[in-house]
């Protein structure tokens, strides 16, 4: 049997019609019939007094003689017994592995490919040192998200690259989005001060990380520090109506025309010249109801409006929660929006806190931060503008944000619904299993990293393994996540269990 | 030097057969071809290939010695046999045979001494022959050339030590040419052991009646045309030569074809 340690050979590389070519080649693999010496998607590397050329097994294609003539075998078989007890046939089995180039190792740094290897050169299992540099993993300091698929090796990257423009997490539903995120999560706030770490705000839309609240430094082997969780429930959430320019009320509801706009920006100011300590939606309201230089017919549109935003009840004279004092470095703001069941009260929640946000950050008044969005394309979808309220400003963050560190993490079971500027600013993605066609063809498209192969093996992704394409890696990279160190107690995980607990 | 290169090949495969006697218990061995070496192999004495002959059949006496003394059965399969042993001898009955007026009737308008001619064996019995059946034996002897000078050496008394029977083993295929070494005493149960074995090693495909190892075996050995010019190649290399003397030019055409 092949040996599984590092640097073991493989294989032989063998000439074909056009390969061995620069970016492709084939070997055949040495071994046992019977051992999976190789497998699909592991790196390889073949060294040549040029450097050592980084590929990965594309494919793999096993070959019997015996069993090449589709004829023969039925007539030999048309007696019961198969051919392999009439036949010696393992011994005539054999694996082509067919493998794409992906870089040149050479006096430690990645060239682009130049050359093609040699027929006959030996092909052998790659370093985990060798492959950690290609990968640009930080080894030392990077996060630990799980391992590499086929690999010992730990896929760890840096914060840097993972998260400083932007992550997008996609995938169907049940295929581990959520789970990875928690995973992340972990691993962010395992961050020593020294390591740097950003403030991270999850807008938790079904409430999957409520469980969160309960981390203890000790359940993340952490020996000392603190963990920072603050849960906020969405029903606890209110935003200050002072904040409000007329535009942004006016953003808040379909259709409010210009004129209505006009009209509520002159009370607006009106109402923060004569009420400084602030005002509530019900104040507006009387005051447009009582304001005789206004139109019968726009006063009786804005009341309209305005009452049905204050129907929502998300709207009072203070802020709730102080967004400047709750986001901190290293801690984690759970904003559960699992209350709510109305999709635009979670979109002006979301709407505004985007917003604010993006306002306190650029002026440096909130340290750097991550945001993750649960279902984004509830939130940014690619149409449907007058139902995306907050739409714009998670645009705004994806375009500018980086350059202030106002940083995204999108999950989406429905990218193909996900907004587009949105998703093309992600430059890294994390991929789990999908299968939706449309779906799939909307990822290759706005994914430049991806080649039609990693497109094609995201259909036969396992739940928990993820594909990473973007800046974080050097060639799209697969990815079996870890466990995640804190499990949530309590909380039903199938449906089975659902039926079993209430049926008693 | 068609001869010599003959006699080569029959003498690697002997010595296979040898050392497989050596090497490892056996209760059979299937040889694929004749236990009797051709009588186009047999070279004019004094000639260049007369002394690579004596050599092997040397080596044909030692095979027979050793595998009568190990009591393992030796079988030689001849794929596509041409010998015509069966249709003489039907030529030699018929004359009699037609001497029945109803016979005669039968075959009256028939040329059945040109229809003999252009037939082998195989031919013949493909027609009366059943799946599993087999003619009757005969020995190898029989097919010998009585004035033949290859009565006066002593590998010539081992062929009437080697019974030949046709057997049908595929249906749709033509009868196998089967030779066994037989001792003198029991030489007809050697011969249904031997088939005992070949039978069901052979019926698997209806089509295609030759036993699988001799098929296994043909695949190990079988050259391909790339390997064979690769040693062509290397051969040239090692005498000096080059393309230029060694290949014709019709060979060397810089555009193939």
């Amino acid at each position: 049997m092949t040996e599984k340690k590092p640097y073991a050979k493989i294989g032989t590389v063998i000439c074909e019609h056009d390969s061995p070519n620069v970016m492709n080649f084939s070997f055949v693999v040495e071994g046992d019939v019977e051992d999976l010496v190789v497998r699909r998607g592991e790196f390889v590397i073949v060294d040549t007094k040029d450097g050592t050329v980084i590929a990965r097994v594309q494919n793999l294609v096993r070959v019997n003689r015996y069993y090449q003539h589709a004829e023969a075998v039925r007539e030999y078989q048309s007696r019961g017994e198969p051919l392999r007890s009439i036949f010696p046939t393992d011994r005539w089995q054999y694996t082509v592995a067919k493998v794409q180039v992906l870089g040149l190792w050479f006096e430690d740094r990645p060239l682009r490919p130049y050359f093609a290897v040699s027929p006959g050169a030996q092909v052998r299992r790659v370093k985990e040192d060798i492959l950690a540099a290609f990968l640009k993993l930080d080894r030392e300091e990077g996060l630990r998200l799980g391992k590499l698929a086929h690999h010992e090796l730990e896929f760890s990257p840096s914060i840097d690259r993972l998260l400083s423009k932007h992550l997008a997490i996609l995938a169907m539903s049940g295929a581990g989005k959520s789970y990875f995120v928690s995973v992340l999560l972990e691993e962010m706030l395992k961050r020593r001060k020294e390591q740097g770490r950003l403030a991270i705000i999850v807008v938790d839309v079904h409430g999957e990380y409520t469980y969160l609240k309960n981390l203890t430094p000790s359940s993340l082997e952490i020996q000392d520090g603190l963990i920072d969780v603050e849960h906020i429930r969405a029903s606890h959430i209110q935003i200050p109506v002072k904040s409000l320019e007329a535009e942004a009320l006016g953003a808040l509801v379909a259709d409010m025309s210009a004129v209505q706009v006009r009209d509520l920006r002159r009370v607006i100011a009106e109402m923060r010249k004569t009420k400084q300590d602030g005002y509530t939606l019900n104040d507006i309201i009387d005051y447009v109801r009582n304001d005789e230089t206004i139109s019968k017919n726009t006063r009786e549109a804005l009341v309209g409006w305005l009452i049905n935003l204050e129907d929502t009840g998300l709207f009072g004279r203070e802020a709730l929660p102080d967004i400047t004092s709750t986001v901190k470095s290293g801690k984690l703001t759970l904003i559960d929006l699992s209350d709510f069941i109305s999709l635009k009260k979670k979109q002006i929640v979301v709407s505004h806190l985007v917003n604010e946000l993006l306002y306190l950050r650029r002026r440096g008044t909130i340290p750097p931060f991550l945001l993750v969005l649960e279902e984004a394309h509830q939130f940014c979808p690619e149409s449907r503008h007058e139902l995306a309220l907050p739409k714009s400003r998670i645009e705004t963050i994806a375009r500018e944000g980086r350059k202030f560190f106002a940083l995204l993490c999108l999950i989406s079971q429905r990218p193909v619904k996900l907004s587009t500027t949105v998703l093309s600013q992600c430059s890294n993605q994390a991929i789990l299993r999908a299968t939706n066609p449309y779906d799939l063809e909307h990822i290759g498209r706005s994914s430049e990293g991806i080649d039609r192969e990693a497109l094609d093996t995201i259909t036969t992704l396992e739940v928990g393994e993820a594909l990473f394409v973007g800046e974080t890696v050097s060639v799209p990279t697969f990815v079996k996540i870890r466990k995640r160190h804190f499990e949530p107690t309590g909380t039903i995980q199938d449906l089975s269990q659902a039926m079993k607990k209430t049926d008693k | 030097m068609d001869q010599l290169a003959s006699l080569e090949r029959v003498e690697a495969e002997l010595r296979v057969a040898l050392s497989v006697l050596d090497e490892v218990h056996v209760d059979v061995i299937l040889v694929d071809g004749s236990l009797f070496h051709h009588p186009k192999d047999r070279p004019q004495i004094g000639s260049l290939a007369y002394e690579k002959f004596q050599e092997v059949t040397a080596l044909y006496r030692l095979l027979y010695n050793r595998t009568m003394k190990k009591n393992v059965v030796l079988a030689g399969i001849v794929k596509d046999s041409r010998s015509t042993r069966l249709v003489n001898t039907l030529g030699d009955i018929l004359p009699h045979v037609m001497r029945d007026p109803s016979v005669f009737e039968m075959l009256q308008g028939v040329d059945y001494r040109w229809l003999l001619k252009i037939s082998r064996d195989c031919d013949l019995l493909d027609t009366f022959l059943e799946e599993g059946e087999r003619t009757y034996a005969f020995r190898y002897s029989a097919e010998l050339p009585q004035n033949s000078n290859a009565s006066s050496d002593d590998i010539s008394s081992w062929a009437s030590s080697i019974l030949v029977t046709y057997l049908k083993t595929a249906r749709d295929d033509l009868p196998l040419r089967i030779e066994v070494l037989v001792d003198e005493d029991n030489g007809t149960t050697q011969l249904d052991r031997a088939l005992s074995v070949i039978l069901p090693l052979s019926w698997q495909h209806p089509e295609y009646g030759v036993p699988t190892p001799i098929l296994e075996a043909d695949a190990r050995a079988r050259i391909s045309n790339n390997e064979t010019q690769i040693v062509i190649d290397r051969l040239m290399a090692l005498s000096g030569l080059t393309y230029a003397t060694l290949e014709r030019r019709r060979s060397r055409n810089p555009f193939g074809g």
